[in-house]
């Protein structure tokens, strides 16, 4: 609304007058305008006072009058149009017309005449007669205008100006027996604008022996341009004969007019366009896949079921291909068999198209199958089938981890090693389980593909057994291998110090081993590791609502453990020894409250040795918390005891992390 | 045998077949002229004219345009020298146009009172037309340039084109999704669609003339009377001519007259209605000036079939979140979000739309109706004309689609079918 009277705003600027918009006067002045109704009119005609008042007022020089006077006699106009007034429809017209004549403002003719349009009587009278004949050139233009307002003349023929006009009303004229020659003759004409006007009066009505002479026509034409015209007319007036015309059409050199034809018959007939389908598709060539596929679009799912679902195996690879696609844009099921089908089809193109399908629609009960093609399959073709597995894998884990690791167990060596590699790509637990198997068993060379797989593993969870391998195995290649696939993990992943830190530290104080890889890993595995991240807390205070004590060791501040009371003792397992050297806790922060807290260590769980404490000394808890270091001490537990908080019973522990240094 | 086609069943081919695929230059090349371009002339020059579908359109050479008034005429012609078309022809007269041999389209580009002479006298003179919205200023006008295109087997281009490209008005989508639902009956039938101003161009939904404008001097490079042309001769004032006429009854009908088709013509399309008009329309709205557009508050036009379509001129409804269509069995608002479960899933399974003719070029070498044509664009224009016709007459009545007038209503009538001041009236009829 603020744009509105903006435009207002710019509207009276343009005008360069202190004029009102019309919808603005309107809105102000509603109320009053309202009045204006059938009753009010009814007073008024019975008032020839107010009439006499009324036309008085609206003749103002300029058009100055006032718009509510203005608007009332254009109301009143009207009024005199309808039933109920016009009894009095003679009356303000001779007055509209008398008021007219005497007026000798030109303007205030003009708006008595633009009232009389409306009125419309008396038009033919001496009065407009004269001011027709008006030496003011509007007040004459507009008295012509009126006069010829309400004339009711039959309206003359549509003139005969052009040539085509002309050939329309020739050929209109001809009896129905020698209509079709007329337009096959005028068709012919050079100017494809005649032919376009036979077309549009052949399109109009035809019976099997114009079809015929049409489709006679249709086979000497060379023009596509011509034959599309031919198509089209036949589809616009539904002609069901014409289906030879639009099979000779489909067999046409011509792409275009191949387009037009399964346009024009499926606009046609949908049934028919739909039960030819299976015999278009059987032949179909690449090239023309978008044609047929823009027309089978517009046939509804259940036509498409019944003429594709038990011929599809007759159709030609493109036609596969098209069927394939539109029964997976419908989301018919049919469309994971015809898939499935697919994906072992001697065409690899096909067979691609099947799997690439299949990456979307594949569910738990094809997972032995594509898996089992897996095995079969060679080259581009193996390398589709493992991505459909793992595209269907991320949907239906459980089911296609499943069917690998049943698969892997039969398989011989050579699919145990394309399992693996698929295995690497799907990643999750059970099949890292099966895959380090592999990697520690007798089998070499299997145990090689296996170590290749955990370095190439799609999520960081091969990381510990990684680690392992590049400094224990006895094969010098798996060691490299796996570093490398540390490495590249590494690279991309940039907590992986925080995540595994503690696993490489338990390695670390291991002896023996490839020291090289050792070093490479500890610069990998470099800076403080949070021992803490994630491990298991046990604490001895009731827990508030969903603040559990995890939330202190999940590595955000925005969630914290609230115990019910104090002192409360918090004990984290770290699930192996460490060096422990420094910490970081961070309590509730939001007002001036302080908490006593210390930390302490243990080898066993059962003798704690301090090693920081703020009870001496608190200060208010900020959003930094309090970082501190100490001694290096090694540990397996770890304690944070709050021993009170200044603003209520309660513990709020947003985060606690204890640091290992590895150098 | 004998085949029969009633006309009922003809329309519903023709809507259906609306067509086709693009055709390769190959094929309509034997067609073209020796510059292989068909050529094109503009009629007006003002701002409408200078946009991407006009001046700016280069699949068809300019040779040619004019404006009564002069000073466009010469903005025109250097721009079509900075455009690359070299020296144009360029007059004040539409008609020195239109005797023009060799231009093909004359792009109507004037205010809309000139819209309807200038189609039927072009169609007249063989040229193939692409009119700019509303189509006509009045429903005869329209009926007269149907017969005409007919006639002279000429191909009309409505300029509007949300039924078939572009977002559907606030609805935050385009139409084709929509009508694949609605095609379908998913919100089953009738249909009743409501649309407020945030689909109707916002600040444009309730332009307004001024009142109380007192007669200006004419601008001596202005031909006021052609101008004018088939409009009642009234007094020049510089609000009434170029930029600002739409808020006049004489050559426009406000913000409804300029965008109603551009927004109900999706509308008519979604409702299948291509063929026929609503046979009653309902108004609230203060009495209109008599000169001057007003605003409204609510318009409903109600087809045979049920089918209505609400227009929320002081946007009352837009809480309930205007624009939207209802059915017996949903409802749908912007962005596809609609009461119906599983929707999209709903919408893959089902039948595209019929494809549509939106190449003009093609249609004109090919003779097939354009998408947007003389017949489905004179419906959609008869909806906004309708609708202004009860805010000019300030109460509802009854229309016959099929005869193109009020019912038993002469009032209405005056305003269905408007006379010509002359030599217009005679030059469409003559």
């Amino acid at each position: 609304m603020k744009n509105f009277y903006l435009l207002l705003a710019s509207l009276w600027l343009t005008a360069g007058v202190m004029a009102e918009s019309g919808a603005q006067w309107g809105n102000k002045n509603a109320q009053e305008l309202r009045k204006f109704d059938h009753q009010h009119y009814a007073a008024l005609a019975a008032d020839d006072a107010a009439l006499n008042a009324l036309l008085e007022a609206a003749a103002k020089p300029a058009y100055t009058a006032d718009p509510l006077t203005l608007t009332r006699l254009a109301g009143y106009s009207q009024y005199v149009r309808q039933p109920a007034g016009q009894a009095h429809q003679k009356k303000l017209a001779d007055k509209l017309l008398a008021a007219c004549v005497q007026a000798s403002d030109a303007y205030i003719k003009l708006c008595f005449l633009d009232q009389l349009r409306w009125v419309g009587y008396p038009q033919q009278s001496a009065g407009l007669k004269t001011l027709a004949a008006d030496n003011d050139q509007a007040v004459a233009a507009m008295a012509d205008l009126l006069i010829r307002t309400l004339e009711q003349k039959a309206e003359p023929p549509v003139p005969t100006v052009t040539a085509y006009a002309q050939l329309r009303q020739d050929i209109l004229k001809l009896p129905d027996a020698e209509r079709t020659a007329a337009l096959l003759k005028a068709f012919d004409h050079s100017d494809i604008g005649m032919a376009g006007v036979a077309m549009a009066l052949a399109q109009q009505a035809g019976d099997a022996k114009a079809t015929l002479a049409w489709a006679q026509k249709y086979a000497t034409l060379k023009d596509p341009a011509r034959k599309i015209m031919i198509l089209d007319m036949f589809a616009l007036r539904g002609d069901n004969n014409a289906k030879q015309t639009f099979l000779a059409a489909l067999a046409d050199d011509d792409d275009a007019v191949v387009t037009a034809a399964h346009n024009a018959w499926v606009a046609l007939d949908k049934t028919s366009y739909a039960s030819h389908l299976p015999s278009i598709l059987q032949n179909l060539s690449a090239a023309q896949v978008p044609q047929v596929q823009n027309a089978m679009r517009q046939l509804n799912t259940s036509l498409l079921r019944q003429a594709l679902t038990y011929t599809y195996v007759k159709f030609s690879p493109a036609g596969k291909l098209v069927a394939l696609t539109l029964f997976k844009e419908r989301n018919v099921a049919e469309a994971t068999n015809m898939a499935m089908q697919a994906m072992s089809e001697a065409d690899q193109n096909l067979a691609i198209i099947g799997l690439q399908l299949l990456r979307e629609t594949a569910g738990p009960p094809q997972a032995p199958a594509i898996i089992e093609q897996l095995l079969k399959a060679q080259g581009r073709r193996a390398q589709e089938t493992q991505n459909t597995i793992v595209a269907a894998a991320k949907r239906h884990a459980p089911a296609y981890t499943a069917a690998v690791n049943l698969a892997f167990e039969k398989a011989n060596d050579a699919h145990k090693e394309l399992l693996l590699e698929c295995a690497a790509r799907i990643g999750g637990a059970p099949l890292l389980q099966t895959t380090l198997t592999a990697a520690t068993g007798d089998n070499q060379n299997l145990a090689t593909a296996a170590v290749r797989a955990l370095a190439n593993w799609s999520d960081d969870g091969a990381i510990p057994a990684l680690i392992q391998i590049a400094v224990h195995d006895p094969n010098a290649r798996h060691q490299k291998l796996a570093l490398r696939g540390i490495e590249t993990i590494a690279n991309k992943q940039a907590d992986i110090t925080a995540k595994y830190g503690s696993a490489w530290l338990n390695l670390r104080q291991k002896a023996g081993g490839n020291e090289e890889h050792k070093q490479k890993l500890a610069a990998i595995f470099s800076g403080a590791t949070n021992i803490v991240l994630n491990k298991q807390v046990t604490t001895d205070q009731p827990t508030e609502g969903n603040h559990i004590p995890a939330n202190m060791v999940d590595g955000n501040v925005d969630t914290a453990w609230y115990g019910g009371g104090s002192p409360a003792n918090a004990v984290i397992d770290l699930a192996g020894e460490f060096t422990v050297n420094a910490y970081h806790v961070i309590f509730y922060n939001q007002d001036r409250r302080t908490y006593t807290f210390k930390i302490e260590l243990s080898g066993d769980g059962k003798e704690w040795h301090e090693v920081a404490s703020n009870v001496a000394d608190p200060q208010p808890s900020t959003a930094e918390g309090f970082k501190g270091e100490f001694p290096p001490r090694k540990a397996r537990f770890a304690k944070l005891v709050v021993l009170k908080n200044s603003a209520n019973p309660a513990v709020h522990v947003q985060e606690f992390k204890l640091f290992s240094e590895v150098k | 045998m004998s085949t029969s086609f009633s006309r009922r069943n003809f329309i519903q081919k023709t809507a259906a077949f609306t067509a086709f695929s693009i055709i390769p230059a190959k094929v309509l090349r034997s067609e073209t002229a020796p510059s292989n371009q068909l050529t094109r002339a503009l009629i007006g020059n003002g701002g409408i004219a200078q946009t991407a579908n006009h001046f700016g359109f280069s699949a068809t050479r300019l040779i040619a345009l004019c404006d009564p008034d002069a000073e466009r005429v010469k903005g025109g012609l250097a721009r079509a020298k900075r455009d690359g078309y070299g020296e144009i022809m360029g007059c004040k007269d539409f008609r020195d146009i239109l005797a023009m041999k060799d231009v093909d389209i004359v792009h109507i580009c004037t205010p809309p009172h000139w819209h309807g002479v200038m189609s039927i006298m072009a169609a007249q003179a063989g040229k193939d037309i692409w009119c700019e919205k509303p189509m006509t200023r009045t429903i005869g006008e329209g009926r007269r340039v149907m017969e005409a295109v007919k006639a002279n087997g000429r191909i009309f281009r409505l300029n509007t084109w949300f039924r078939f490209m572009g977002g559907f008005y606030g609805f935050g989508t385009e139409v084709k999704p929509i009508k694949k639902i609605v095609e379908n009956r998913i919100l089953g039938w009738p249909l009743k669609v409501t649309v407020g101003d945030v689909s109707g161009h916002g600040w444009k939904f309730n332009w307004s003339g001024q009142i109380n404008l007192e007669p200006q001097p004419i601008p001596a490079n202005l031909d006021w009377d052609l101008w004018l042309g088939p409009a009642p001769y009234k007094p020049y004032h510089a609000h009434r001519c170029h930029g600002n006429f739409r808020g006049y009854w004489d050559y426009d009908g406000g913000g409804l007259g300029d965008m109603g088709q551009h927004y109900l013509d999706p509308v008519q399309y979604l409702l299948e209605k291509d063929d026929t008009s609503p046979i009653r329309i309902d108004v609230d709205a203060p009495p209109q000036h008599p000169e001057v557009v007003g605003s409204f508050r609510r318009i409903t036009l109600t087809y045979a079939d049920g089918c209505q379509i609400v227009l929320d001129g002081d946007n009352s409804l837009q809480r309930a979140g205007t624009p939207f269509i209802e059915g017996p069995k949903g409802k749908l608002w912007p962005k596809l979000r609609s009461d119906v479960k599983n929707l999209n899933q709903i919408l893959a399974d089902l039948p595209e739309p019929a494809p549509q003719q939106t190449d003009f070029m093609e249609s004109i070498k090919l003779r097939r109706p354009f998408a947007l044509n003389e017949n489905n664009g004179f419906r959609s224009c008869t909806v906004v004309n309708l609708a202004l016709v009860a805010m000019r007459l300030g109460r509802g009545f009854n229309f016959d689609p099929v005869k193109l007038r009020a019912v038993n209503d002469p009032a209405a009538d005056l305003f269905i079918d408007q006379q010509h001041r002359q030599p217009w009236q005679n030059a469409i009829y003559a």
